[in-house]
């Protein structure tokens, strides 16, 4: 019997210091860059060798405030999916090249919804593309594989709420870069059709996979102005 | 003697229609592809654009893998480059090339051929140097050796008594050797024609006792017959002009119908140097001239029968009015031979001094001529001896004064070197130029079918004809008026008064130097009506319409091509659309044809030249007219300035800088912004697009230009959010894709900047992410649970039945 005590508490410092099932993916601990400051340091010095801009004036330095300039009122500025709970802002995000020899970074949306610049906007033809987090950061899109066709997103902008309803859930994997690229496709084909793509990973404690929540406009403008 | 005349015309029929090889004669009554190639098979010629540098390391991708550029040395002046394909695809890689803009054509290299009719030797002697007038030139001068004449044949015996002394150092581009030895005995004979010594007790007289006979081997026996590349041939021409040479005789042509950039810009090049030019008419009894004779540079040479009356049968007349043309006696022409064996040997001509006839033999009197009159001081150019030549020459023929059989008669040298009427050559210069923009790149061009065929028929009497219409109104065409046009069933309408009436079959690049020089081509081509087709005209207040409808090209099977296409005057503001309805059948896609507008012999405005792609069904090409020089923005789609250049704002959003103040750039630079909608998309996925492009293009070329792209927020916005996500690219149309630009983002100047030692087609693009953005991380996983359990319960049995024991 001793020895089996023995055995026992050898058996569960092993399983204790056991290490970790290795994923598939080295991703690292935290795959989002730290948030970017946006109002980064404006250099003024011209460019020596160009003698005549001078009608050019400078574009505002953030992202944000470059969309409310372009889009103004018609950008998303809040999500609503009831069937998951989600009520959040929506900023614009984009992505940053850090270096010619990696992959641009894509912005970092923090605690709230990510609208995609280069996307679509409601009334547009073309897919809206939004991402949220799902664990780190924040976990506002952590239940985004629970909704089922027909439920509702609401988009609403300076002037009006759009509703759209989900046509599909889809979880597909990116384990490697040829899945990252066809994922990628998937979501970026250019679209003629206006649609509304809503982004997170998944499973909800990793980051294995992506799921991709594609809804279409449900009528008009609810509240029309 | 007399009696052997009609043996040797019977010779000359058999030698004729025995030998093709020999005898261009053979080709009136069989294609000439039936018997031997006339292009050299795997050989392209590649010309770019002045100040363009070829660059071969993109040669093409897909059908060039095993092509293989070869810079010749002796085509530098011309920047043209010769490259090897596989045999087979010289069509596709020929059209891939076209795709850069730095490329002004691609075509085949030709193979050009001795322009002679061996004969029976022993009939008359020297009755051309009597018949040409030269003992009484001999009594003015006999030559001078500061004169230097090249003959570009295939070479010289240096051996032949006749030339001691006389030569000086040739080139051989056959074997590509200093020592250009005939084995034809073709080149013999004509440097004996033109230059043999005279008054030294042996053999002939030629036409100039004392020039430097320069000796350039560039045909040669290829097997039966004395032919060789045009590259070889425009090589031969450049060295003379570089070495020297004052006058070039040219006994050789390329096939019936054939038609050399490469030759072209050669003769062209030697005219502008001061070298005259002299080639040889053609054999082969057609009704034009073969290249290079029908070039405008240079004196197209007929022969004669023997008795000096008309031009000889098999000596080719010219489809082009006024073309500058003489003949000289080209019959039985007594002249050296080589000394040893020699190929036109086995065709009966003897060693030494032989018989040989053809408009080759007639070329070396008018270059010998030459010779002697620019010994005298006043025929210091090739104008005045052109001039001096056609204007004093024996009037022979079927009509009176110029005609087609044989220009403007026998060369009398003693008259010519007495001439000294010069006028000086008139080419009026273009009140206005014109710009093109298109349909499919400039939005505020737009396709508007306007049918004509409601008007009046064009009375066309045949395929060639041309129908001059009386106007209702005059019409403005580059800024001057006219009363009348001249309708081409080939696809044009011209403004000349003297526009020929025949001729006008082989389309040429825009601006070509003949005849007609103010010309609106929608496209030029051999055109036929044949097949139900009809052209229109309709002359309203505002507008004068023609239109080619359903015609076809004409060849073996019209019926496989359709074409419907317009021209549209538009009277107030002088503008000029074409219009394409329909375009069916090979070649249609602009492949076969010239497509622009002269305004003057070397003034115009070419949209394309039998270049494939540059025509669709649904295309309209809008002219529009401008002040030669002045800054203009035709549409907002094309920017065109001599201006100095500051800075990059030129044609928003593009601009380029030229950096003239610090470069080492001529003062009249002209710089183009043509922005584009149609580009090749073939960048790597990982650019996303942003759909603005623009050909930026410097005339003549530049090594050193900023590229300049005014960014908006919109802009930054489709780029992810950032002004450095942007970069400008330029399309690399051999390689089949876009190469990124080391691109500077001004973000003071919301520019970008990209600098770079060519211009081409530019596009803005940016750096895409192509992955989905990371929302989670991999977060530290839970152990199953059971096992922990069962591991835990079994942990705390074994402290409880330890306890209960102790």
């Amino acid at each position: 019997m001793r020895v089996l005590c023995w055995l026992c508490l050898v058996a569960f410092a092993l399983t204790s210091c056991a290490p970790e099932p290795v994923s598939s993916r080295p991703a690292p601990a935290s795959t989002l860059p730290a948030p970017l400051l946006h109002r980064s340091v404006h250099t003024l010095t011209p460019v020596a060798t160009i003698t005549a801009a001078p009608t050019q004036t400078p574009l505002p330095d953030s992202i944000e405030e470059m969309a409310r300039s372009v889009y103004g009122e018609r950008l998303v500025q809040q999500i609503q999916v009831p069937a998951i709970g989600v009520r959040a802002p929506v900023r614009p995000v984009g992505w940053e090249v850090q270096s010619a020899s990696d992959l641009p970074e894509w912005d970092n949306p923090e605690a709230e919804v990510g609208w995609v610049v280069s996307s679509a906007l409601p009334g547009d033809n073309g897919a809206i593309i939004l991402y949220g987090h799902n664990n780190i950061h924040s976990s506002i899109f952590k239940r985004l594989a629970d909704l089922k066709t027909g439920d509702t997103i609401d988009l609403q902008t300076g002037m009006e709420t759009w509703q759209y309803r989900v046509q599909s859930v889809e979880i597909v994997a990116v384990t490697g870069p040829d899945e990252d690229l066809a994922a990628y496709r998937r979501v970026f084909e250019p679209q003629t059709q206006a649609s509304l793509v809503l982004l997170s990973c998944w499973p909800p404690d990793n980051n294995t996979h992506r799921v991709i929540i594609t809804a279409v406009p449900d009528f008009a403008p609810v509240n029309p102005l | 003697m007399r009696k052997r005349l009609p043996i040797l015309l019977i010779i000359i029929f058999l030698v004729a229609g025995l030998l093709p090889p020999s005898a261009p004669v053979i080709a009136q009554t069989t294609p000439p592809t039936s018997t031997y190639p006339t292009t050299e098979p795997g050989v392209l010629l590649v010309g770019y654009r002045e100040g363009a540098t070829p660059r071969l390391m993109d040669l093409p991708s897909q059908a060039g893998m095993a092509a293989q550029g070869q810079e010749l040395q002796a085509l530098t002046a011309l920047n043209v480059i010769k490259i090897r394909v596989p045999a087979g695809m010289e069509e596709q890689v020929r059209q891939e090339l076209l795709q850069d803009p730095d490329v002004r054509f691609v075509e085949p290299d030709y193979l050009v051929e001795a322009q002679l009719i061996p004969n029976d030797p022993r009939w008359e002697e020297q009755y051309g140097q009597r018949g040409v007038n030269a003992p009484d030139a001999w009594d003015i001068t006999t030559g001078s050796s500061s004169i230097t004449l090249a003959v570009v044949d295939s070479g010289i015996d240096s051996r032949h008594p006749e030339f001691s002394g006389r030569l000086v150092q040739g080139y051989d581009f056959v074997d590509e050797d200093r020592t250009p030895q005939d084995d034809c005995g073709h080149g013999t004979h004509v440097a004996g024609i033109a230059a043999a010594t005279g008054n030294n007790r042996a053999g002939v007289a030629g036409m100039d006792w004392h020039a430097k006979v320069m000796p350039i081997r560039v045909i040669s026996d290829t097997g039966g017959r004395c032919s060789g590349p045009t590259s070889g041939l425009a090589s031969g021409i450049l060295y003379a002009v570089t070495h020297g040479a004052k006058i070039i005789n040219l006994s050789v042509g390329l096939g019936p119908g054939q038609f050399s950039q490469v030759l072209e810009d050669a003769v062209r090049y030697a005219y502008q140097q001061g070298v005259a030019v002299f080639a040889a008419a053609g054999n082969n009894g057609g009704t034009s001239l073969l290249h290079p004779a029908s070039s405008p540079y240079v004196m197209a040479v007929g022969a004669t029968n023997t008795v000096l009356t008309d031009k000889a049968s098999f000596s080719n007349s010219t489809s082009q009015d006024n073309q500058r043309m003489i003949v000289a006696p080209g019959m039985s022409i007594l002249s050296t031979t080589p000394l040893g064996y020699f190929l036109y040997e086995d065709f009966g001509v003897e060693r030494r001094y032989g018989l040989m006839s053809g408009t080759s033999m007639a070329t070396p009197f008018a270059s010998g001529a030459a010779a002697l009159m620019a010994s005298l001081p006043e025929f210091n150019t090739p104008e005045k001896i052109y001039q001096a030549m056609t204007a004093t020459a024996r009037d022979i023929g079927p009509t009176a004064g110029w005609d087609r059989r044989t220009g403007y008669g026998l060369l009398q040298v003693d008259l010519a070197m007495g001439f000294e009427d010069f006028t000086p050559p008139s080419t009026p210069a273009a009140a206005l130029e014109y710009d093109w923009v298109s349909s499919p790149d400039c939005p505020q061009v737009e396709y508007l079918w306007d049918d004509a065929s409601d008007g009046n028929v064009v009375p066309l009497a045949d395929q060639d004809a041309r129908v001059v219409v009386q106007l209702n109104a005059p019409l403005a065409f580059a800024g001057q008026t006219f009363a009348s046009v001249v309708i081409s069933a080939n696809g044009y309408v011209a403004f000349d008064p003297g526009a020929p009436a025949y001729g006008d079959t082989t389309n040429y690049p825009l601006p070509w130097p003949a005849p007609p020089n103010l010309l609106v081509s929608p496209l030029w081509a051999d055109l036929t009506q044949s097949v139900g087709g009809q052209v229109y005209f309709k002359d309203t207040s505002d507008r004068f319409i023609v239109q080619w409808d359903q015609v076809s090209y004409r060849g073996m099977y019209p019926g496989d091509s359709q074409l419907t296409f317009q021209v549209i005057f538009y009277r107030s503001s002088g503008h000029i659309m074409f219009q394409y309805h329909t375009l069916k059948g090979p070649g249609s896609d602009g492949s076969r044809g010239t497509v622009g507008i002269e305004t003057g012999p070397d003034t115009g405005t070419q949209y394309a030249y039998n270049q494939s792609g540059k025509l669709k069904p649904g295309l309209a090409i809008l002219f529009v007219p401008a002040e030669p020089g002045s800054t203009r923005n035709v549409l907002d789609c094309l920017f065109v300035t001599r201006e100095e250049l500051t800075g990059c704002q030129q044609l928003p959003p593009f601009g380029a800088d030229l950096a003239r103040e610090t470069r080492d750039l001529p003062d009249d630079v002209q710089l183009s912004i043509r922005l584009l909608r149609v580009v090749p998309r073939n960048w790597p996925e990982s650019f996303l697009s942003l759909e603005h492009f623009a050909e930026i293009t410097a005339e003549p070329g530049v090594s050193f230009a900023r590229v300049c792209y005014a960014y908006t927020m919109t802009d930054v916005l489709r780029a992810g959010g950032r002004p450095q996500n942007l970069f400008l690219a330029v399309s690399q149309p051999r390689a089949k894709t876009w190469q990124p630009l080391s691109t500077q983002a001004d973000t003071a100047g919301t520019q970008l900047i990209a600098t770079l030692d060519h211009l081409s087609v530019f596009g803005v693009f940016a750096t895409r992410p192509m992955q989905l953005p990371e929302t989670g991380a991999a977060l530290a996983q839970q152990r199953p649970p059971v096992a922990g359990l069962a591991v835990l319960g079994l942990l705390l049995g074994c402290l409880v039945w330890h306890w209960k024991k102790r």
